[in-house]
């Protein structure tokens, strides 16, 4: 079949990802490619596993979208994150989101720590925020260390696929059903039959609903998880991370949003809930079909990989769309961008079990930090060295040696510097209000400005 | 037991560079640095262009600017003019920057493309400050403000590499450094670790030291003659194996650029310095003998040669193992790619930034090298693709060498670059080693590659809109250059001269 232009674009949707996308396309590509939103029903049953916290990059994703925080924050149960405290492998941290703290003279920060003895996450912001259970918006433009919070979202991915969907802007065509059968010849899908009929031809079909059978050797991974969720009204403090402490076969997340506590069980034991097998597609994108979401990379929210590699997702679909119906170079490249972002994002969730057989990009990340404190990054990866640091230390990871060149500064020197550094961090993290009170005041604050 | 004594074999533009760096950090903890070079033996002698990362490593030393370009002759590089790469009589620059910039978070060039692809007219130059301000043979600072066009690009040097050597080593010896003079004739081992103990010279002294770094250049004395680490041959993909190097007078305004000029059986370079113009041509001997290429560099020089012109032999690659046990290889000693884009100084550069990042801490250096490797490995096979970049992205067919680049079977990972390229404009992105998109799309567009797809989100722009912000980053890029002083002028305001080149033009 000979190329020709690119026309149309079907999203089987009807959760998360399929909002996600489709808002991504529509705001992203010009009128005379037609776009449908199909609404699979059923499509969002393990959108629980998206998890509950989003890294800061949602801030921008969102943003993008047309979806600011006073679109976001009003309608939904959406709160501020600093991260995630872990009660994990009988240690406890706080894994918070940041940037990376100054290189003095050419040394990284932490390795003066280490050489004074003082805990690194004592000099982080949000760390020290997060401890408090205090928020409040990092100033623009500024250097105070209120500045350096960085911060992402609690939300339910629920919510945030309504909020998405109902943004969409009437260019979108909207469908609604289950798939019926499909049309296709070798690798090529035409068209997808609705029940009751209806038929959606496309050039393009972003699939996160599984019409593309996941074959045998089409899926690297295969732990099954299952999960169960709850609300429950909030009571006492809320915070500003989620909560996260591992059991027996599995772990338990509460995560505080606006009208209460909510929880996440996930375990590999499935009584009741819902089941989920983690891993990838080995090929995410075939033919004309791109898998996507859940049913393409599927991490576990331990982290916040899923809603990490939903954006990245986005944002590579977004690049590469086909010019013609010729795709077979925008699916190579999407596919190793893929391959990529979902086994960056695998290590950083292994690094949290101390004695499994870690694959070698992860046994050597950890061999550099245990005999030097060197933290060893790959290519674009989606959690960063900030992450990977405390991370590291929240494992107890520590380094039998340091770099010499911490050394050069004298003890008074490194003591003074370290003393102001961490009083300046507790001076402002005192002055924050409780997370709830600044989420209440803006909330009334917007409601007045909307009238 | 720390590691305290450093020992440096080699007194060459890498050999100086590590010095320089490791006494800046290391001299005021007590470390010894000994740095040993033979006057009988000598450097090389070229290596003169190179890339904006050098002002890092510069500024690191707290280096003042004008000062180091007196004290090495130096000239501002903007970029490399490549003459009869896609086709004989072709000629593009290839910048030290941007083209225009992002607009809704997609990259600048894709408007560009969709200009082309809808018959209109339109230069890609035109949107680059660096190549306009080059061809017009002006320079100034960037901006503060990147976000102008006219201040994202950077800039980079063409010096005197010998020089430059002795600039570093007054910097060095003054924070400590050792030098010693001599030959290197032999080694000893530690028994323990395997690692080396010592070198002895030829008059009998010896130097012993806990870590090594291999400075000596081609020859690796230390790496490859006493640890046997072998050598990855790249020719396969890289096949110059020779160049031939002489200066000659200058003529004309001195240019902020290097050019390097596509030949039948290799390439020719021009470096202009303050002083004179540098030349050379990298031939692949299998198809053309020395004498011709004597002949054929001699008959093409600006104006007469100030030497005779000086033999150089090697075979592109790299050592299997930059860091080996307690030596780590630094310079030529480690690998050489050829000098197509200025890329040895950048990457010695890079070997003593790992190295400081990865200094050892005990004699069990095991670690610290696997490191150290996989981040040099790294770089070398990033820099390797994009100079193949340059002989395949080519119509020429005029000389059995350019047909042997024809029919050659490229890495997969250069293969699906350059597809991606002419599909649709698209260009990986990564986060570490050399030649950002912008390069990429420099070399290919410039080699006549142009796209036939595009990103599709440029069309959600109506067309005029398209053509109007186009026009008028064509017409700041034109007006920025138009308010840029001459290279020559702008030198002698800086005072980056030396005085007694300015005396003698007097
Ligand atoms: C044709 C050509 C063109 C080039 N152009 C560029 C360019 O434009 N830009 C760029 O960045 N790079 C360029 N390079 C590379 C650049 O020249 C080198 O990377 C740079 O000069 C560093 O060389 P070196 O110090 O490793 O080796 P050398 O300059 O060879 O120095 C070796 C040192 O080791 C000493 N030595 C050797 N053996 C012994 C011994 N047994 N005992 C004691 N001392 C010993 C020598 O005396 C000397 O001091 C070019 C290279 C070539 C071949």
């Amino acid at each position: 079949m000979a190329a020709s232009p690119l026309t149309s674009i079907a999203v089987l949707g009807g959760g998360l990802a399929g909002a996600f996308a489709a808002a991504r396309l529509a705001r992203a590509l010009p009128d005379d490619i037609a776009l449908t939103l199909v609404d699979v029903s059923g499509a969002d049953g393990q959108d629980l596993f998206f998890g509950t916290v989003t890294t800061p990059a949602a801030y921008n994703a969102m943003l993008g979208l047309g979806l600011g925080e006073p679109e976001i924050m009003p309608g939904t149960d959406t709160t501020f994150s600093l991260g995630t405290q872990y009660h994990w492998a009988g240690r406890e941290w706080v894994q918070a989101f940041h940037q990376p703290l100054p290189v003095l003279a050419g040394v990284q920060f932490h390795q003066y720590a280490a050489r004074a003895r003082k805990p690194y996450p004592d000099f982080v912001m949000s760390v020290a925020a997060a401890r408090r259970g205090a928020f409040a918006h990092p100033p623009e433009g500024q250097t105070t260390p209120l500045a350096e919070l960085e911060y992402g979202y609690h939300f339910l991915p629920a919510q945030w696929a309504k909020l998405l969907t109902d943004s969409l802007p009437a260019r979108v065509e909207r469908a609604a059903g289950n798939v019926a059968s499909v049309e296709a010849e070798g690798e090529t899908l035409s068209a997808v039959v609705l029940e009751g009929g209806r038929t959606i031809k496309a050039d393009l079909f972003i699939d996160t609903v599984g019409v593309r059978d996941r074959t045998d050797g089409d899926w690297s991974g295969g732990a099954v998880v299952h999960a169960q969720e709850s609300l429950s009204p909030a009571q006492g403090p809320t915070g500003v991370v989620r909560t996260l402490r591992q059991k027996n076969d599995g772990w338990i997340a509460t995560t505080p949003l606006r009208r209460g506590t909510h929880s996440l069980t996930l375990g590999s034991d499935g009584a009741d809930g819902t089941g989920l097998t983690l891993g990838r597609r080995e090929q995410a994108w075939v033919g004309n079909v791109l898998t996507f979401g859940l049913n393409a990379t599927a991490a576990s929210p331990l982290t916040p990989a899923p809603m990490s590699l939903l954006m990245r997702g986005a944002d590579s679909l977004a690049e590469l769309v086909p010019f013609t119906t010729e795709m077979r170079v925008e699916a190579r490249e999407y596919n190793r961008r893929h391959r990529d972002d979902f086994d960056h994002a695998l290590l950083f969730e292994r690094a949290f079990h101390p004695d499994a057989h870690h694959p070698p990009r992860l046994a050597h990340k950890i061999e550099q930090f245990e005999s030097r404190g060197a933290l060893v990054q790959y290519d674009l990866e989606p959690f960063e060295a900030p992450d990977w640091l405390l991370l590291h230390l929240g494992m107890g990871r520590v380094p039998a040696a340091r770099d010499v060149l911490a050394d050069r500064v004298t003890d008074a020197q490194l003591h003074g510097q370290l003393a102001t550094m961490r009083r300046a961090v507790e001076t402002v993290a005192a002055k924050l209000p409780p997370a709830k009170v600044y989420h209440d005041g803006l909330l009334r604050y917007l409601g007045k400005r909307n009238g | 037991m720390g590691i305290t004594r450093i020992c440096i074999l080699g007194g060459g533009t890498a050999g100086w560079m590590t010095a320089a760096a490791l006494s800046n950090k290391y001299s005021s903890l007590g470390f010894e640095i000994t740095l040993i070079e033979s006057d009988a033996i000598g450097t090389v002698g070229v290596g003169e262009a190179t890339l904006p990362h050098i002002r890092m490593f510069n500024q690191a030393l707290g280096i003042d600017e004008a000062e180091f370009m007196r004290a090495t002759r130096a000239t501002f590089k903007l970029g490399i003019e490549f003459c009869d790469w896609g086709r004989l009589g072709d000629r593009y620059i290839h910048p030290f920057g941007d083209y225009g910039a992002p607009v809704d978070g997609i990259e600048f060039h894709h408007f560009w493309l969709r200009l082309l692809q809808n018959g209109h007219t339109s230069e890609l130059d035109d949107f680059s400050y660096p190549v306009l301000a080059a061809e017009a043979g002006k320079f100034r600072m960037p901006g503060p403000d990147v976000s102008r066009i006219g201040s994202n690009f950077g800039y980079a040097y063409q010096f005197d590499s010998g020089r430059y050597a002795k600039f570093l080593r007054g910097y060095a010896e003054s924070r400590g450094v050792t030098r010693m003079e001599g030959r290197v004739v032999e080694a000893t081992r530690d028994q323990q670790s395997g690692g080396i103990a010592s070198v002895t010279l030829d008059d009998g002294r010896s130097a012993s030291a806990d870590l090594f770094i291999d400075c000596s250049g081609f020859r690796g004395v230390l790496i490859e003659g006493e640890l046997e680490t072998g050598y990855e041959d790249w020719s396969r993909w890289l096949p110059c194996d020779r160049a031939q190097a002489v200066p000659c007078e200058a003529r004309g305004p001195s240019l902020p650029y290097t050019r390097a000029t596509a030949r039948e059986a290799g390439w020719q370079w021009r470096i202009p310095l303050q002083h004179r113009t540098g030349n050379g041509y990298v031939y692949w001997s299998e198809y053309i003998s020395d004498d011709d290429a004597t002949q054929q560099l001699m008959s093409t020089l600006e104006g007469p040669a100030t030497a005779d012109p000086k033999q150089l032999y090697f075979k592109t690659g790299k050592r299997r193992k930059l860091w080996n046990r307690n030596v780590v290889a630094v310079g030529l000693s480690g690998g050489f790619l050829e000098p197509l884009e200025s890329t040895s100084i950048y990457l010695i550069q890079e070997g003593i930034t790992a190295l400081i990042e990865l200094f050892p801490t005990s004699a069990d250096m095991e670690r610290d090298a696997a490191e150290y490797n996989r981040r040099m490995d790294l770089g070398f096979d990033r820099v390797r693709d994009f100079l193949l970049l340059h002989y395949v992205a080519t119509q020429r067919d005029d000389s059995p060498m350019w047909r042997y680049f024809r029919e050659m079977e490229l890495p997969d990972s250069l293969s699906e670059k350059i597809e991606a390229w002419k599909s649709r404009g698209y260009v990986q992105r990564y986060e570490h080693g050399v030649f950002l998109p912008p390069s990429w799309i420099a070399v290919m567009a410039g080699q006549g590659l142009i796209p036939q797809g595009r990103d599709r989100r440029v069309d959600a722009r109506p067309m005029a809109d398209v053509i109007q912000m186009t026009d008028s980053i064509a017409k700041q890029s034109h007006a920025a250059v138009a308010s840029t002083p001459d290279h020559g002028e702008f030198l002698k305001r800086y005072g980056a001269v030396d005085p007694s080149i300015m005396d003698a033009a007097e």
